[in-house]
């Protein structure tokens, strides 16, 4: 075997080509919760946002649309992402520690719902606050 | 051949950046329990190799949740964390292992994608065994059934 050789040896030892994965669909950073919560604060943005529009001309008109349209998009969004990390991260043993958790996330999808059908911006600071207790949970499962 | 691992799933026996030493098996080779066996992700989701442990027999039936149950006795696994809470709540398994697969679990129950999710593999799918960790060399150590 040639110097050449040796490093090549050596170097595959250090470093190997190949990894093998511990895998987990989940804690290796997949998941997180801040896109829901950063869509939820949008939701309560946009209401916010609505409620000082007087639709009196076209481009006010086109302003409060747009709210509309983005309170819509990210409700849903919401409701996704949180069933994504309620359906593909959260194992049975989580629920021995967070027993209300299948409600909470329920909570969030009649809230969001409820965002998506009206303009009430307290239902807007309530799915914040349920998302944000959500993601308490989830951080809480992977300390 | 030597490997690297990357990943939480087998905490506390191996953790990211450790250098492993792993073989490649036959086929037909019969695997015990408590091996540290790799193969690709059953679901065909990526051709990511994947590291478990075996913890389930052919034949045998299993209820897993954090602690494990092996016809309906419970596990002992040295290898887990400490706090690992003897619970067997809303366990998942099978009632019989069908010949020729075995059900695989990682050491950090909390935090693993294994048998409890994708099912018992069957032992044409493993493609080899763990078998020492170099490197850190401080950790330098043979991966046998209860390391």
């Amino acid at each position: 075997m040639n110097f050449s050789q040796i490093s090549v040896t050596l170097r595959r030892i250090v470093n190997p080509d190949i990894t093998l994965h511990g895998h987990c669909d989940v804690p290796c950073g997949i998941y997180d919760p801040k896109d829901a919560q950063l869509a939820a604060e949008t939701v309560e943005k946009m209401m916010t946002l609505m409620d000082g529009v007087e639709p009196t001309s076209s481009a006010t008109r086109n302003s409060l649309i747009r709210y509309v349209a983005a309170k819509e998009v990210h409700a849903e969004k919401v409701k996704h992402e949180v069933r994504i990390i309620w359906g593909d991260y959260f194992k049975p043993e989580h629920l021995e520690k967070f027993p209300d958790l299948h409600t909470k996330v329920w909570q969030i999808m009649k809230t969001a719902s409820a965002c998506r059908q009206g303009v009430d911006v307290a239902d807007a600071a309530n799915l914040r606050q349920q998302v944000d207790e959500f993601a308490d949970m989830f951080w809480a499962t992977k300390s | 051949m030597p490997v690297s691992f990357q990943g939480d799933s087998m905490l506390p026996t191996l953790v990211t950046g450790d250098r492993l030493l792993v073989k490649r098996t036959q086929t037909a080779t019969e695997h015990k329990r408590g091996d540290i066996v790799f193969f690709r992700d059953p679901r065909g989701l990526s051709d990511t190799l994947i590291i478990k442990r075996i913890i389930g027999l052919p034949g045998e039936s299993v209820r897993a949740s954090r602690t494990v149950y092996i016809n309906g006795e419970l596990l002992e696994e040295p290898y887990l964390q400490d706090d690992v809470e003897k619970s067997n709540q809303s366990a998942r398994g099978v009632n019989r292992i069908r010949d020729a697969s075995y059900f695989v679990m990682g050491d950090n129950r909390l935090a693993s994608t294994d048998s409890r999710d994708f099912g018992v593999i069957n032992a044409s799918e493993i493609l080899g065994r763990a078998v020492l960790r170099y490197l850190p060399i401080v950790r330098f150590t043979k991966l046998n059934r209860y390391h």
